[in-house]
């Protein structure tokens, strides 16, 4: 039954990314903070690096992320990185504190393109300098490791600094969040004890068309009407066989395995920041 | 109950609540462009912030570059002067033609290649016309979104009850698709 349920999750968060991904290109989805697609950097200071930005992820909460792409397909560097940032989502959604040092080999270009509120601190006076004192200098003789090395080290610098600016411009946003979060949740609770209770598996559907209905029109209520009926379904299903077996029938017991594993410690996924095409790029 | 007044009730109320939540997605992107055009403005009021630095930094090394000088001033004040959306974008492609003129002169200055605030100065501004072009692309793609909306069956029917016009793309200006020649001599 679990396996089943997450089958269903799955198809219905792909048939929903299938609506949103109509954009320019489509970047492979990240293995770290360093993603190194065009093969430039070497094992050691891949592993090196991925884990100060781990460190740092974890001290400040600021996301760094290193990207080698072999070409930009005809595309600029500024637009790539655009492009790449918010494909990715680099740095926190409440912060934007993400920071995309992007290397397009063949075109020997690259940028560092800085999320919203990284802005007044990498400001693109620093980046600039970066680029042009500490990174391209290493790229010209051919050596990306030192390049990279150095060039991640920089903007680690820079970023801790003055941390204490941060500090200020955050909290009030997530908390709003945090309370919608729950809201939400006690609701979804509420309304599966309802559904698996009810026996029948028609009002899952309805309530699913107005939901639906209420947020986004037709295909809404079409999409969330045949979902709520699936789910009422196999809700009211999971309900009468576990009361046939005898087995509890609390929130928790019956459908408490949607959540996957969370890695601890190493890379989570990057969180949703955004950029506004702030930075610098340059050439070697 | 009669199943007649029951099924009129339920289309009735049906109805109302597509209508409401048309016209409230409505809203909402009408806000979004506003919020965005927002944004485009947060940009161009950067780039005059740069402006006189970068002018009075590099003023006395170009000695025959006043014209520019003269373009960039006449510029601002014509962006300053403006009211509507449609003349504001028209300044705004009169200064990016001018500055993109002095980029290219700043260029090909090899003494000033080694003056650090000179540099920093020129990074900024080439920062914050990238991000005019990021918050411009930003801003078309939804009022595309937002236009291609209100044209499209049912949602004409409601846009038009209740006055949702089309919005005006941002149009790149003429000059900023040439690009800039100079003359050093």
């Amino acid at each position: 039954m679990k396996q089943l349920l997450k089958i269903v999750f799955l198809t219905a968060i792909l048939i929903m990314a299938s609506f949103k991904l109509a954009q320019a290109r489509t970047f492979p989805t990240p293995t770290g903070y360093v993603n190194d697609f065009a093969n430039i950097i070497s094992e050691s200071i891949q592993s090196q690096i991925e884990s100060d930005l781990n460190q740092h992820k974890l001290n400040t909460g600021q996301e760094v992320s290193v990207v080698t792409i072999d070409s930009l397909e005809g595309d600029t560097i500024e637009n790539a990185s655009v492009e790449l940032f918010s494909q990715w989502g680099i740095g926190t959604k409440e912060k934007d504190n993400g920071v995309l040092l992007l290397i397009a080999l063949k075109d020997r270009k690259l940028k560092i393109e800085t999320g919203y509120g990284i802005e007044p601190i990498l400001t693109d006076s620093r980046s600039g300098t970066i680029i042009r004192d500490v990174i391209t200098p290493e790229f010209k003789k051919d050596d990306y490791d030192a390049g990279i090395k150095a060039g991640v080290a920089a903007i680690l610098t820079v970023l801790t600094s003055d941390p204490t600016v941060f500090d200020s411009q955050v909290v009030a946003k997530s908390s709003d969040r945090f309370y919608f979060l729950i809201t939400a949740g006690i609701i979804m609770i509420y309304l599966s004890a309802f559904l698996a209770r009810s026996k029948r598996y028609w009002p899952g559907g309805v309530i699913g068309a107005v939901i639906g209905f209420l947020l986004s029109a037709v295909t809404g209520a079409i999409l969330l009407g045949l979902f709520g009926l699936f789910l009422d379904y196999i809700l009211s299903k999971n309900y009468k066989t576990r009361v046939t077996k005898g087995l509890p029938t609390t929130w928790w017991s019956s459908t408490g395995g949607f959540s996957g594993g969370h890695s601890s410690g190493g890379f989570g996924g990057f969180s949703g920041g955004s950029s506004g095409g702030g930075g610098s790029s340059g050439s070697w | 109950m009669n199943k007649t007044l029951l099924a009129i009730l339920i289309f009735i109320g049906v109805v109302a609540l597509s209508l409401v939540s048309t016209y409230n997605s409505l809203v909402t992107k009408t806000q979004n462009i506003d919020g965005q055009w927002a944004q485009v403005e947060t940009q161009y009021q950067r780039r005059f912030d740069l402006i006189p630095n970068l002018v009075n930094s590099v003023k006395g090394i170009f000695t025959q570059e006043q014209e520019v000088f003269g373009k960039i001033a006449e510029a601002r004040q014509n962006y300053a002067g403006a009211t509507t959306v449609d003349e504001k974008a028209a300044a705004a492609g009169q200064v990016e033609s001018a500055l993109g003129r002095l980029l290219v002169i700043v260029e090909n200055y090899p003494q000033l290649q080694s003056n650090t605030a000179v540099l920093g100065l020129m990074d900024e501004l080439a920062g914050t016309e990238n991000r005019v072009s990021v918050e411009r692309k930003r801003f078309n793609d939804i009022v595309k979104d937002y236009n291609t909306t209100i044209k499209r069956f049912p949602t004409n029917l409601i846009a038009n009850l209740f006055n949702f016009d089309a919005r005006a793309f941002f149009e790149a200006a003429a000059a900023a698709q040439t690009a800039p020649t100079v003359n050093l001599q």
